[in-house]
This record gives C-alpha cells, sequence and structure tokens, in this order.
C-alpha cells in the first residue's frame, strides 16, 4: 500500500473506531469482544483499502463488514451461546444525582439487557435503525436484505424487547408505549 | 417502550463506554502480516494442488506407469492391451507357454532389469517333464533360475499371438546376418500359425541327472574353446556349469539345460544366456515370438530360426536366436547389451555387443543341444 493511502486510512480508522466498537457493543453486548469486532473489520478494510477507499458510502460498508463480522463471530462454535448476568450490575455514578443516576442506570442496563435477548437479526436492525439513526433503505443495503424485510424484522425485534423489557421491568420504572 | 426510549435506551447503554487505546499503526501491522500469511498459505496450496495435479496427469499422458499398467504387478510394465508398444517398455519378461502338442512345456524368461531377485530356496520339480517352469534371470545374479508355475492361466501372460490385437512387428528381420547354414529362402514376420511345433515326429528323450551333467559339461568346454572364435575379439570368456534351477543343479528327467558365457569386447563385459531343450520339450515358436518383434527364418534342412528382440526397458535390449530343429529340439541364444551376471546395477550399452550372425551361429552349433 502506497504512503497516501496508509494515511488515508489511518484517518479513517481512527475517526470511525469508537463508532464501530459502540456499534460491535451493542450487537455483541461485550466490550472486548467489540473492539475485537472493531479491528477485525478495520482489517478487512485495510485489505481492500485501495479498492474501497473512493466509494462514497465507506461507513456504510465499514457497517456492513461490521455486521458480517459479527455475525461470523457468532456462527463460530464457542461464540455460540451468550452469557449475561443473573442480577444487573449496580455501578455507582458520583457524577450525577444519586437518584437520577440511579434510575438512568437501571433503564439503559434493562434496554441493553433485553437487546440481547432479541434475535441477532432484529438485534441487528434495531442497532442500525435506532443507534446509528440511519433509514430503511440504508439499512436494507447494509443488511443485504430487502427494504420489507427490515420494516418486519424492526417491528418484530421492538415487539420481542418491548415483551422482555416488560418481563424485566416488572416494577414500571421503565415506560410502555 | 417508544421508539425515542429506545432510541435512549441504546446511547445510555454505550455511554460508559471505556476509553479506546485504538492504534492505527499497530492495526496496519496486524494487516500486513496477516495478509503476508494468506499468501504463503495460497502459494503453498497452490504447489501442492500443482504438484498433485502432475502426478496425475503426467503418468497419463506418458502412458501406462512402469509396472503400473499390470493388474498383476508382475515384471512390470505390460501395456493394457497385452501389446508391446514403443512408448512403454515391456517387460523383460517373455513367457513361452505350454504348446499345444504332445510332451512337456517350458515357459521361458530371461529376466530383465526389473526383475526382482529370484529366492534362493527354489526347489527342483519332483517332475519336470510334466512340469511348467519360469526361467527367471535375476538381472544382478549369475544364475538363471526357474520357478514352478501353476498350470493355470497366469495374468502376466500375453495373449496368445493368433487372437493377439498387436500389429505385426515392424523390425525388418535381420538382411545381413543369415545364418552360415542358411542358403535359401527366408520369410520374414511370418505369423506364428504358420509354423507348426513340435514336429510331429519329435521323439521325448528321457535323461538321467548324470547324463545331463555331462553333456553339460561336454558343451561348457566346448564353448570355452569355441566361443571366443565365434564371437570375434571376446575376452575373459568363463562359462558357467550348465544346470537348471540354478548352476550345476540337475534332476533326473530335466529336460533343459542353460547356462551363462561371461565375456569381455571393447571393455564392456556382458553374457550369452545359452539354453537347450531336449526334443519336443522346448518353447513353441508363437511362445517365443509373444513379446517384442520376431522374424522367423527357415533353413534348407527345414530347421528354423526365431529371432525376437525385446526393449526391456531403460535401454535394455534382449536379442534371442531360437534354433528350432528337425528332430524337435530346441536351442536359444540371447545376447544382452548389458551384463546380466553383473552384481551391479544394470548398465546398457549403446550397442548391442553380439551379432545376430553370432548369435546365430551359436543356436545352430550341433555341439550344443540334448
Amino acid at each position: 500500500m502506497r504512503t497516501g493511502d496508509e494515511e488515508r486510512f489511518r484517518r479513517f480508522a481512527t475517526d470511525h473506531a469508537a463508532m464501530l466498537r459502540r456499534s460491535a457493543f451493542l450487537f455483541c453486548g461485550d466490550w472486548h469482544t467489540a473492539e475485537d469486532l472493531m479491528q477485525q473489520t478495520l482489517i478487512k478494510i485495510y485489505r481492500s483499502w485501495s479498492r474501497v477507499q473512493k466509494q462514497e458510502t465507506l461507513t456504510r460498508y465499514a457497517r456492513t463488514v461490521l455486521l458480517r463480522t459479527w455475525l461470523d463471530e457468532k456462527r463460530r462454535p464457542f461464540r455460540r451461546s451468550e452469557v449475561t448476568g443473573a442480577d444487573l450490575p449496580e455501578v455507582p455514578d458520583g457524577s450525577a444525582d444519586p437518584a437520577l443516576a440511579a434510575g438512568r442506570m437501571w433503564a439503559r442496563d434493562l434496554v441493553h439487557r433485553a437487546l440481547l435477548e432479541v434475535a441477532p437479526g432484529q438485534r441487528a436492525v434495531l442497532v442500525l435503525r435506532y443507534f446509528d439513526d440511519l433509514s430503511v433503505a440504508e439499512t436494507a443495503a447494509i443488511m443485504r436484505c430487502a427494504e420489507g424485510t427490515v420494516k418486519s424484522q424492526a417491528a418484530r425485534g421492538l415487539e420481542t424487547l418491548r415483551a422482555v423489557v416488560a418481563r424485566l421491568g416488572a416494577t414500571g420504572r421503565v415506560a410502555s408505549s | 417502550m417508544s421508539e425515542q426510549e429506545l432510541r435512549e435506551g441504546l446511547r445510555a447503554a454505550v455511554a460508559d463506554e471505556p476509553a479506546l487505546s485504538f492504534d492505527p499503526d499497530a492495526l496496519m501491522v496486524r494487516a500486513q502480516r496477516e495478509i503476508k500469511r494468506r499468501r504463503a498459505l495460497f502459494g503453498a496450496g497452490t504447489a501442492t494442488v500443482a504438484v498433485a495435479v502432475a502426478a496425475v496427469a503426467v503418468p497419463t499422458m506418458l502412458g501406462s506407469p512402469r509396472g503400473g499398467g499390470n493388474p498383476a504387478g508382475s515384471g512390470g510394465g505390460w501395456p493394457a492391451d497385452g501389446c508391446a508398444s514403443g512408448s512403454v517398455p515391456p517387460s523383460p519378461t517373455v513367457w513361452y507357454r505350454p504348446s499345444d502338442g504332445p510332451g512337456p512345456s517350458f515357459p521361458y524368461s530371461p529376466s530383465g532389469p526389473s526383475e526382482p531377485p529370484m529366492p534362493t530356496e527354489l526347489t527342483v520339480p519332483s517332475e519336470p517333464p510334466s512340469a511348467s517352469f519360469k526361467v527367471v534371470v535375476p538381472s544382478s545374479g549369475a544364475v538363471p533360475t526357474f520357478v514352478p508355475v501353476p498350470s493355470g492361466p497366469r495374468p502376466t501372460e500375453p495373449p496368445e499371438p493368433s487372437a493377439s490385437p498387436c500389429p505385426p512387428s515392424s523390425v525388418p528381420p535381420p538382411s545381413s546376418s543369415g545364418p552360415p547354414t542358411a542358403s535359401g529362402s527366408a520369410s520374414a514376420n511370418q505369423p506364428q500359425s504358420d509354423f507348426p511345433w513340435p514336429p510331429p515326429d519329435a521323439k521325448q528323450r528321457h535323461y538321467t541327472a548324470a547324463q545331463l551333467t555331462a553333456r553339460g559339461a561336454e558343451m561348457r568346454a566346448h564353448l570355452t574353446t569355441d566361443f571366443g572364435r565365434t564371437v570375434s575379439g571376446a575376452t575373459d570368456v568363463s562359462v558357467e556349469e550348465f544346470g537348471g534351477e540354478s548352476t550345476g543343479a540337475v534332476a533326473d528327467g530335466q529336460n533343459y539345460l542353460n547356462s551363462f558365457t561371461g565375456y569381455a569386447r571393447n571393455g564392456v563385459h556382458s553374457a550369452v544366456a545359452v539354453a537347450v531343450f531336449s526334443p519336443g520339450d522346448g518353447p513353441s515358436p508363437s511362445q517365443a515370438c509373444s513379446e517384442g518383434s520376431c522374424s522367423v527364418q527357415q533353413l534348407t534342412a527345414g530347421d528354423r530360426l526365431v529371432i525376437t528382440k525385446i526393449d526391456a526397458g531403460n535401454g535394455a535390449e534382449i536379442v534371442t536366436v531360437t534354433h528350432y530343429r528337425t528332430d524337435g529340439a530346441v536351442v536359444a541364444v540371447s545376447g544382452y547389451n548389458y551384463d546380466p551376471t553383473a552384481k551391479t546395477a544394470m548398465q546398457p550399452q549403446p550397442s548391442m555387443p553380439v551379432t545376430i550372425d553370432q548369435l546365430t551361429k551359436l543356436a545352430t552349433d550341433p555341439a550344443l543341444g540334448i
């Protein structure tokens, strides 16, 4: 790879690493695995950098690679079971009001835990649609499926998520629509 | 839960992300290392596939591999259709199968370089006149040996000449090497079926071991004194004791004798094999012509010569002149362009050290025979 290409890739990786890791975390629910997924994604993009660097939708391409990398990772035998904690962790946040911070933390963990119980395909749609704020068409392009599939997967994912939240949030701390 | 609540919940889920210790340079180094590893793996895989394809394709393109085309795996190198071809050297083993006529038969096989050495514990058959044998000459041994062969069909036998799909021999008969006793009609490449054998008036003989030993000694003495005159320029002539299954080994009722005569010519060592068969017991002409190129010559007295030339592979050639005598006796003399008695690896010479004329003189020598 030429020096100019390396510089462009370095800039791209630096700008997108955090974003890719966050999406990966929502996919897999573990920061360490998310960092591995982010690095694998960037390595795959590096291998094809001379071919893909001129694409206008490079960010979308990176999301596609990340999604494929995560799905491939999930298919590996030692990744097929997701380990989740039996109880919600209690992490103190001293920078905020204790009462409000506890409420946000509870809601955050509840959503994240409920998201991990949604099927991988539906989870990916929810992350792309409601975290990355992508349109149905963009989500369909990343997932390489029809827009109708995105809509149906999003609807089913939301339905599943609400059911899980309702089950986990039996105390009524999370509003339901 | 509304979509907005979901958005807020997702953002809150990643709000406490740990610090990102990301080094793009280290990532690029790792990526380059993986690229090199993948290229090396791909190259090794491609080379492996190429070697495997070549290992299969080359023998296929070159025809049946030596020893591979023969289902029996004996002698190595029979073409699939039983024909001797130029591209695939035939087996150096020449089978002389039992004739249709009365009396015992002798499958005769001067061995080539690929013939494995014969075991030493072979025994003389108890009933030589009724048994079948394969004469095997180890390339590294000095003694031709006879191996009992079951009476059933042998998988390595070439087909009968009459039923053989092989084309006629392409090697012309020797034009300037006619036998000294031949003075007239000589016909080349005659079909073997035109040459009935043995003659109806052939009378089988029974020899005791003592008689065979005495006769072998006479022929040995004769060759010792006369070989140098027949094969001009031959030095270091050494005639082995005539025998059967091994050097000097004879048995009552044995109807053949054989021996090697070693010599040197122009500094190159070689040997001539002499095998004599009693009347009615030698190989038939069709059996003699079952492999390699073959020509038949009829002599004035009614006797015939069968001259065969066998490509034994790796540059080795065997020329055999077989004299079919009027009394039914057979004398076969073989010349080699290598030393069949050598203890070392075969070293074929570019030319045959003996001529067909010289082999013919030996085969038609009345002093040889039983």
